[in-house]
């Protein structure tokens, strides 16, 4: 299991992580979401002892990454595909990382064979695709058969297949009782892959929860189209509703649900063509949840915040 | 599993990872050629002008620290061997890869320090051997030769070696440091050539003070068979250059230690 404990990191007057204080359970894929910036990789390399907490900590079982005798068998780990010596090749990157470890040599093999690198394995690493170099980051993380794994955003640079390959893996992992977080800034990445999902944002945390509680909890909107749109406006907007007009008599009321905007339809004697309750897609709510967190926000028509 | 199990598969970790890239095979192959080659050329040229040398000249040659001439060229070689054991880690991000697998800092570095250390303390002993017997074997008949059956001779010849060893452990030191490759060699070759330069333009009653502590000139005296004029000895010369890369590793360990990866 692996425990955030208020860890908070500074980067000078950069506030990188601030109080993060969450678990990652075995059994389940763990999302770890959110903008870029948003401090994913600091916490991860926190985990993994690469960088010093300002406070709090990280552990793994209860222990400190720095105080684990075989790292490796405990904590499997992908943070940058690319961060291997270009000149070494895939095989003798696995073997100088088994060695240290104590892992057995046919081991890596095996890793390189899962990972579907096998026939490359005497190539140097610095010809590797992005998508071939992932690979081999997923076998170097499987060496030790750690209960723990880490991967920040491995699906970037995979091809659609590879997307699906992943997908599964972690899947498995999970189901073999294996401790699995996953970060990433794509949330129908996140949707379709993770069971639980932790979103941050600026540094923070900002959520948790199954991607079903997630999409429970944000405010879901009210399609209308009505006979007299500009008169039900009027009146719902009263009631403190806001409503966005689409075309075509349609209305998407936010703030009221769809009995609400039905009853106040009726006594107004205007004509309702159609009435339809929308949930929020999980790409919504996590707009919804980051909008102000977003390091490098750009002013896109849309992502503007709505008047409330 | 004890923390000499420990030391043993992270250095064994990095034996892998230090003769599996080609800069290394290449730092080596320039360095013994340039030891050896230089050193045949050198000798060679002495050998074919020997006659037109000053009686001054002949009696005060040393047929060792000239064989050994071509060190002064391969001396950069050994150093960015060195450096580039752990700049290397760094220009590639490696470095993040290897730390997650031993996170023991100190050890981390010992085992780099250990292979780095070994390897090129076998590979500068042998090179300094063939450069020094190539020597002889060219100015034999000709030119007054030395035998490493003498004392003093085996010393120069072994400590020629050593030194070599020294200094890459000095460019790792620096690496460790500076953690840039361009940098880091930079400072070498600046320690080892710009500042006995500098030192020209001192008032001669410093300079003489001050010279002997350069790590070059520590250097000549180690390889000669006899004390230069204003230098150490031999042995208090490798004694100094240790305490110098010992207080460079140091820092650079330190620094490793307390700085996020």
């Amino acid at each position: 299991m692996l425990k955030i404990d208020h860890l908070t990191k500074h980067y000078n007057d950069t506030v990188a992580v601030d109080d993060l204080d969450f678990e990652v359970k075995p059994g389940v894929v763990t999302g770890f979401l959110g903008p870029n910036g948003s401090g994913k990789s600091t916490t991860m390399r926190v985990i993994l002892g690469l960088d010093h907490p300002t406070k709090g900590r990280a552990t793994i079982n209860g222990q400190n990454y720095s105080d684990l005798k075989a790292p490796l068998r405990e904590v499997g780990a992908l943070l940058d595909a690319k961060a291997v010596h270009p000149g070494r090749t895939a095989r003798n990157h696995l073997r100088a990382l088994a060695a240290s470890n104590q892992i057995k040599k046919s081991r890596v093999d095996e890793v390189l064979e899962f990972a579907g690198i096998a026939s490359v394995a005497n190539k140097k690493v610095g010809g590797f695709s992005l998508g071939m170099s992932q690979r081999l980051g997923i076998a170097g993380a499987l060496l030790g058969d750690p209960g723990v794994l880490l991967f920040d955003e491995p699906v970037n640079g995979l091809d659609p297949e590879g997307i699906r390959w992943i997908r599964d893996f972690f899947r498995s992992l999970a189901k073999e009782g294996r401790t699995v977080f996953v970060s990433s800034h794509l949330m129908s990445e996140m949707a379709v892959s993770a069971d639980q999902i932790i979103v941050i944002g600026r540094g923070r945390f900002i959520s948790q929860g199954s991607v079903d509680d997630l999409t429970a909890t944000a405010k879901g909107t009210v399609f209308a189209r009505v006979s007299d749109p500009q008169k039900l406006t009027t009146l719902l907007e009263e009631k403190m509703a806001s409503v966005v007009a689409t075309n075509d008599k349609g209305l998407t009321v936010s703030g009221m649900t769809s009995d609400q905007v039905g009853e106040v339809a009726f006594a107004a004697g205007i004509t309702i063509l159609e009435l339809t309750p929308q949930r929020a897609s999980l790409e919504e709510v996590f707009m919804d949840l980051t909008a102000d967190s977003v390091e490098y926000g750009s002013a896109m028509p849309g992502a503007m915040p709505h008047e409330q | 599993m004890s923390s000499n199990e420990n030391l043993l598969s992270s250095t064994k970790s990095e034996w892998i990872k230090f003769r599996s890239v080609r800069s290394t095979i290449m730092g080596v192959v320039i360095f013994a050629v340039l030891t050896i080659g230089l050193g045949a050329l050198i000798t060679f040229a002495i050998r074919s002008h020997w006659n037109q040398n000053t009686r001054i000249d002949k009696l005060t040659f040393d047929p060792v620290s000239t064989s050994l001439a071509g060190t002064l060229f391969a001396q950069f070689a050994v150093g960015v061997i060195g450096t580039l054991v752990i700049t290397s880690e760094y220009s590639s991000g490696s470095i993040r890869t290897t730390l997650a697998a031993v996170p023991n800092r100190v050890r981390l570095a010992a085992s780099k320090l250990i292979v780095l250390v070994t390897s090129m303390f076998v590979v500068c002993e042998v090179v300094c051997v063939i450069a020094f017997l190539t020597g002889q074997a060219i100015f034999h008949g000709v030119v007054p030769t030395a035998s490493l059956s003498s004392g003093p001779v085996l010393r120069s010849v072994i400590l020629a070696g050593v030194y070599l060893t020294l200094l890459t452990a000095l460019g790792f030191g620096l690496g460790l440091i500076l953690r840039q490759s361009a940098a880091s060699i930079s400072v070498f070759v600046s320690i080892l050539l710009i500042i006995p330069i500098l030192m020209i333009f001192l008032p001669e009653s410093w300079r003489n003070d001050i010279t002997k502590y350069e790590p070059s000139a520590l250097g000549q005296a180690m390889m000669s068979t006899s004390t230069p004029a204003q230098s150490f000895g031999a042995w208090t010369s490798l004694f100094l250059l240790l305490a110098y890369v010992v207080g460079v590793l140091v820092i650079g360990t330190t620094m490793l230690q307390r700085r996020d990866a």
